[in-house]
């Protein structure tokens, strides 16, 4: 595939259709009961390699583990419906992922001074579907974050919409945090 | 004063001795002692005199829209079930049983003409009045089911959809009370007639809830807490993040309202809410749309709903309008513990692209600006709580000037980045820690730090 949008440009492309398409994707995925089936090691080493590279605070290249069209949502309320009509914690496209980055990159991000060691911990790895060139994987997050002598634990299941475009990539990211109704402190770092 | 002096004044004595010194606690030239931020007995107090002497917001009525909907909200720290009776009649109901003090209903919101216990299940209308008491047979025949309804709050008022409560029998009408913020509130309502109000992220920081109230009536922070944005903004190209606001020279001003109220308003700087909005996902598909289907004038016209409004309104104590109903609200849980639940309202019968780019304006500077706030004033309650050879915080910027003034309407204005409006809220505080007779709000012989009103 040669005639994606570049990489780390932000040509806008947030609509109706996207949104459509990002709420099929999680109603589907929340609903998943089934077996899971195989996959190459690659499309499951897609979101450990995510969690290593936000453990590194290497946000660059966490940017380019996106495909060019991709949404990272963080859905707010207990019974998630439409993000059109309802507020998330976070419904972010490559711009506002690019303004995260470029946030925590200013030397004037008091909230992330002194910054946070995150441990992103993955588990329950499973590749619910599966064709030649996207993949959805559920998986569960622990976050581990230490700054300034405190801990704050982050748990969460998110589910991977991958596909293949000359490696894998995150098309959708969408993470349901135990706490996603109720308050949380400082989350600047990305979970 | 020394520091053992200090501490002494902090401790509890005899209720009036200490109403004096809260007195102290603001001085004339407008500095503020600090453990009015770090005293844990002082905040115990505030919970009475101030949460519980004058109005609060408790929510807006279109989330208890249909009869028996019910939200489960705090006033202060009391926990409350605010309803709409079948009668369609709004009422705030202390969430205790009458009979052995059980939170009485843990959901925070459904429909329900009736909370029943889940100790021994006493059961009560959503009125409070007391209907089912179990096994009734082993009560005495003199035993006082009437005296056992649920303690409800004795005021309860609805402002143009904003839903205010009051333990304090004798407080004012809450339009009396608004006094000269009301016509600001009144045009931030009328922009859009009907609305449905969202839950949006709730943060929590380590630190006083005052800091908070007194950082929304506060432009003067701006260029220094804020400068991640500034630098976030040039490094992606952006139209410059605060442009309207370079320095302390200029045509946005600052209110005092009285009452504790206090207002930045940023309407004489900002020429379109719309074009200095962040970029926000959708922005350009959905302008489009919109440009489409109602025509260039209009679709502005709606779009200019989307972004900050040019008003941030902050009605002491609890309530901030930050936008076209985007609303913090913060709730006081210990004397270094605050939490934050921001809100956006949903445009009822309002064009559907301009909902999707408000819902997703209402978490952008939630995420990537007050996390910087957050981040000071939890710096703020560290240093105050920590170092008690310097007593006191200055808020007189601006105050003794040629740059403030008295509007013949009411307020006092000031310069945007003086502190004329955080002034209000101290003034406030002073007045409601100090004055005024409290002791309705408990009934006799209880002690004044932990009482909590019991039924009627």
């Amino acid at each position: 595939m040669t005639d994606h949008v570049p990489l780390l440009e932000d040509a806008p492309y947030v609509d109706d259709a996207l949104y459509d398409d990002v709420l099929d994707f999680f109603r589907v995925n929340v609903a998943w009961v089934g077996a899971a089936v195989d996959c190459p090691s690659g499309v499951l080493a897609s979101v450990t390699r995510e969690a290593r590279v936000l453990d590194a605070r290497d946000y660059e290249t966490w940017l380019t583990l996106f495909a060019p069209r991709c949404v990272y949502w963080v859905p707010r309320s207990d019974v998630v419906g439409d993000p059109r009509v309802e507020p998330s914690l976070h419904f972010d496209d490559r711009r506002r992922m690019a303004d995260r980055v470029a946030l925590l990159r200013t030397r004037y991000l008091h909230a992330q001074t002194p910054p946070s060691r995150t441990c992103h911990v993955i588990s329950n790895l499973e590749c619910r579907q599966f064709d030649d060139d996207v993949a959805d994987v559920h998986s569960c997050l622990t976050v581990r974050e230490e700054r300034q002598g405190r801990t704050q634990i982050y748990f969460g299941r998110q589910f991977h919409r991958l596909e293949f475009r000359d490696e894998w990539r995150i098309r959708y990211r969408a993470l349901l945090l135990l706490g996603r109704d109720v308050s949380h402190g400082n989350t600047t770092f990305i979970l | 004063m020394t520091i053992d002096e200090a501490i002494e004044r902090a401790l509890p004595a005899s209720f009036s001795s200490r109403s004096r010194q809260y007195a102290d606690l603001v001085t004339d030239d407008f500095r503020v002692h600090r453990s009015v931020f770090t005293d844990p007995s002082i905040f115990d107090d505030e919970m009475t005199r101030i949460f519980g002497g004058t109005w609060v917001y408790m929510l807006h009525e279109s989330e208890i829209a249909a009869p028996n909907d019910f939200e489960v909200r705090r006033v202060g720290r009391r926990p409350v079930i605010v309803t709409r009776g079948e009668d369609g009649v709004i009422a705030a109901l202390l969430n205790r049983c009458t009979h052995r003090g059980t939170l009485l209903c843990p959901v925070e919101s459904r429909s329900a003409a009736r909370f029943q216990c889940a100790y021994h299940g006493w059961t009560f209308t959503n009125t409070g009045k007391l209907v089912g008491i179990t096994y009734p047979d082993g009560y005495r025949e003199s035993f006082d089911v009437g005296g056992h309804d649920l303690f409800q709050l004795p005021r309860v008022e609805c402002y143009r959809g904003f839903v205010f409560g009051s333990l304090n029998p004798e407080v004012e009408p809450v339009t009396d009370w608004l006094g000269p913020a009301r016509p600001t509130f009144d045009w931030l309502v009328d922009r859009f007639a009907k609305v449905r109000m969202l839950k949006a992220a709730t943060l929590e920081y380590r630190g006083n809830w005052k800091f908070q109230n007194d950082n929304n009536g506060d432009m003067y922070h701006v260029p220094f807490t804020h400068k991640s944005t500034v630098a976030m903004s040039e490094a992606r190209g952006y139209r410059k993040a605060f442009d309207h606001f370079r320095n302390d020279r200029g045509p946005m001003v600052v209110r005092n309202f009285g009452n504790g109220h206090k207002m930045i308003d940023q309407r004489p700087g900002i020429q379109s809410t719309w074009v200095s909005a962040r970029p926000l996902p959708g922005r350009e598909a959905y302008a489009d749309l919109l440009q489409d289907r109602v025509g260039e004038a209009e679709a502005l016209r709606y779009l200019e709903l989307i972004g900050q409004s040019g008003v941030n309104l902050v009605i002491y104590p609890n309530l901030q309008f930050r936008g076209d109903r985007c609303l913090y609200v913060y709730e006081p849980i210990e004397v270094d513990r605050t939490r934050v639940h921001t809100y956006v309202a949903l445009l009822v019968d309002g064009p559907r692209e301009v909902n999707a780019l408000r819902m997703r304006h209402a978490e952008d500077f939630v995420s990537l600006g007050n996390p910087d706030d957050m981040e000071i004033f939890e710096r703020t309650q560290e240093a105050l709580s920590t170092a008690p050879e310097i007593e006191w915080v200055d808020v007189s910027r601006g105050w003794g000037t040629e740059r403030e003034w008295q509007e013949p309407e009411g307020a006092l204005t000031g310069n945007v980045a003086d502190e004329t409006g955080i002034r209000s809220g101290y003034e406030q505080w002073r007045k409601l820690m100090s004055g005024g007779d409290v002791s309705d709000l408990r009934p006799a012989g209880i002690a004044p730090d932990r009482a909590a009103p019991v039924g009627p």
